[in-house]
């Protein structure tokens, strides 16, 4: 058998680089082909790394706790007798990221470069004792020695700094005190490069409108034993403006349609993703062709994504599918708010609390139950009016809810 | 303190023990007159034919009756005119001298001294010429003394003398008419002890024989750049004193060796495997050799030069291990 290399698989199409959470194999360890070799933690969910052969795990290249791009060689499995060049494997971090966008590649190679010099650090004997003595990461230390070596005098001089940078911040008392430096976490940090880029390059605009939820409050009062009797759960807020935006989206599909180099890729199916809130950060997991299926479907499938969405236990299709967004703050004591587009997706719809209003119907003031919405677009994507008609047209359904049935 | 030159300090040591043990007598190609290189010149005036005594050009047989002159009690001083000759008697030292002891149980020693100059002495020729240091290092029931300064050479000669084992006492041609201190008066130097020079920071050079004088003297280039280098003359390579190049090691965590004698298998090999397994982790450099290139050492004055380490070539090794 020849040597496999185990690589970190692409899982997504936003999915760069993965963190290595632990290695549940070692160098030595026997696998059969399925059995997991290692976890992973991307930008969307934790991932166990399967053996894609039987074998020996001959050699393991990262750390845990390294990001590893995609393509990226993780641990290589062979025969128990199997001699394996591990010179190879050195500095063959840039493999396996020609799909990536241009922007993205440089920013990890980079890091690429940073860890390979973590995995072999260049150091004399006696300045990694020293190191170890006084349990200093040779990685921060700057060698001064041939090809970077790090030699005793630079553990020396690092030691120096260290303490002398310690009395200075004793002397400085006029800085702001920091109470905890809270490392992102995978998730948070690809949440914030994600909305950045999405705030930076594509051009939003937001529509509003109030609905009147008169008709939907009736359908889920009307509804909710049946719907309960087949869907396990009762009939929610959010599964009605699910499937509402899925059919009005089905009239316009540039709202269901994502820009790629400057090319509008407009997408057959429709699936409706809903953020969810968890501690940790913001997670849309997408309820398919919610066009297509009927409302207690749609509670039964979208109660099954928000419970694994807050177990962790997602999967990364069922993320990575969203077409177009909901985000429902209706719970909380918020009128009225926009979003930031979920890239790629082109429209994303935010929905406010459901408030007892008086509003004015044939003449008359009566009071209604309202919730404001907004809708942002993407206007590379589509203008002003053709938002317009879509958050027309979902106003009309809702406020007529039978037609969604 | 009085200077005198080595072989007048080889020459009182071994006046002073044939005066002290009467079993003590030297023996070998023109001792009587003094020649090759005046060591035992005016010996005989003292002791008298019976114990300076002049022998055929026939090596292996000159150790040969110091092997059966000590089997049976006698302490004698042979003189092997140039060490290349020590070829010629390797069964003598090498299968009877240093192993006899051994297989009779403890029951005969063999308290003989080979004396014999290495190295360079200018244009002697490749069968003159060569350091042999390493050969009789490698053969278990040796002793192997290299003096480098006069007073080296007196008192570790008197100490071999009065060592019971056969001890290869492996002198330095051009350091014979080179004076130094030497104080009147009877001292001993041990075998097994190293000595230190000269102490610096920096990195530690270990040099043998002659290669002493001329990392000394690279010590001075090297210090006015900023770089001070211990100098540690181990003076026997066996016994070899272990424990004191690896305090240096541990000072200073640079390991320059210097020998006469060629690069493969030699002497600075055995000491840097030795500061490597007992020391690396003191290391901030890797261990550098500076010895004769693995040639025959040339007849040609130039080649000669640049076959044998020289002072430019010890500086070189010490800038690198500093720099690395």
């Amino acid at each position: 058998m020849m040597a496999t290399e185990v690589t970190i698989p692409n899982l997504g199409y936003t999915m760069t680089v993965a963190k290595i959470l632990r290695f549940v194999k070692s160098v030595g360890d026997s696998v059969e082909a399925g059995e997991t070799l290692f976890e992973i933690e991307t930008d969307k969910v934790n991932y166990g790394i399967e053996a894609p052969v039987s074998g020996v795990v001959k050699a393991i290249l990262r750390d845990e706790g390294d990001e590893v791009p995609v393509g990226g060689v993780v641990a290589i499995i062979g025969d128990r007798d199997e001699q394996v060049d591990l010179a190879r494997y050195m500095g063959r971090e840039g493999e396996g990221e020609g799909k990536a966008p241009e922007g993205e590649r440089q920013e990890r190679e980079v890091v690429s470069a940073a860890r390979l010099e973590k995995g072999r650090v260049l150091a004399s004997p006696v300045a990694r004792k020293m190191a170890r003595e006084r349990g200093i990461d040779l990685t921060l230390i700057r060698g001064s020695g041939r090809s970077g070596r790090i030699r005793m005098a630079d553990v020396e001089r690092y030691l120096r700094e260290v303490m002398t940078e310690g009395r200075e911040i004793e002397a400085g008392p006029t800085f702001p005190e920091i109470a905890e430096v809270i490392t992102m976490t995978s998730m948070r940090a690809t949440i914030a490069r994600r909305l950045s880029r999405s705030f930076r390059e594509a051009p939003h605009f937001n529509l509003f409108t109030e609905v009147d939820m008169t008709e939907v409050n009736r359908l889920r009062e009307s509804t909710g034993d049946s719907i309960e009797a087949q869907a396990g759960t009762r009939l929610s807020i959010n599964d009605i403006l699910i499937k509402g935006a899925a059919l009005v989206l089905r009239e316009f599909p540039l709202l269901n349609a994502r820009l790629v180099d400057e090319k509008i890729e407009v997408l057959k199916d429709i699936h409706i993703g809903l953020a969810v809130a968890l501690d940790e950060g913001l997670i849309v997991p997408a309820v398919e062709k919610a066009d297509h299926k009927r409302l207690w479907q749609i509670a039964r499938e979208r109660k099954d994504l928000v419970d694994r969405a807050r177990q962790g236990r997602l999967k990364l299709h069922e993320i990575e599918r969203g077409t177009f967004t909901i985000s429902n703050l209706g719970m909380y004591d918020v009128y009225f708010f926009t979003s930031i587009l979920n890239p790629p997706q082109t429209g994303i719809l935010s929905v406010g609390r459901i408030v007892e209003r008086p509003v004015v119907r044939g003449g008359s003031i009566v009071i209604r139950p309202i919730a404001d919405m907004s809708l942002a677009v993407d206007h590379r994507v589509v203008d002003g009016a053709v938002g317009a008609r879509f958050l027309e047209a979902l106003k009309r359904g809702l406020e007529n809810p039978y037609t969604l049935l | 303190m009085r200077a005198i030159t080595y072989a007048e300090a080889l020459r009182e040591a071994l006046a002073e023990e044939m005066r002290r043990d009467e079993r003590v007598f030297v023996f070998g190609e023109d001792v009587e007159l003094g020649y090759a290189f005046t060591v035992c010149k005016g010996l005989i005036d003292e002791f008298g034919p019976e114990r300076v005594r002049d022998t055929p050009i026939c090596e292996q047989t000159i150790v040969g009756i110091a092997v059966g002159s000590s089997m049976i009690g006698m302490r004698p001083v042979p003189e092997i005119e140039f060490c290349d000759l020590l070829t010629l008697c390797m069964d003598q030292i090498c299968n009877e001298a240093a192993k006899l002891r051994y297989m009779s149980g403890g029951q005969v020693c063999f308290p003989l001294v080979v004396r014999s100059p290495a190295g360079k002495w200018g244009s002697f020729g490749a069968q003159h010429s060569q350091t042999l240091d390493a050969w009789f290092m490698h053969v278990p029931g040796l002793k192997v003394a290299v003096p480098a300064t006069p007073y080296d050479a007196k008192g570790l000669l008197k100490s071999a003398i009065r060592d019971d084992n056969p001890v290869l006492f492996i002198e330095r041609k051009l350091l014979y008419q080179i004076p130094g201190p030497v104080p009147e008066g009877e001292y001993l130097v041990p075998l097994g002890q190293a000595k230190i020079h000269r102490e610096g920071k920096d990195a530690t050079v270990v040099a043998i024989g002659r290669m002493v004088s001329l990392a000394l003297n690279a010590s001075e280039t090297l210090e006015k750049e900023g770089i001070k280098a211990t100098i540690l003359d181990p003076r026997t390579l066996v016994p070899l004193d272990r424990e004191s190049i690896l305090a240096s090691v541990r000072e200073t965590h640079r390991v320059v060796i210097v020998e006469e004698g060629c690069k493969t298998g030699g002497v600075g090999g055995e000491i840097a495997a030795v500061v490597s397994e007992e020391a690396l982790d003191d290391l901030d450099a890797p261990i550098r050799r500076v010895a004769a290139l693995d040639t025959p050492v040339p007849f040609n004055a130039a080649l000669e030069d640049f076959v044998l380490p020289s002072e430019e070539r010890i500086i070189q090794a010490v800038r690198d291990v500093v720099s690395f």
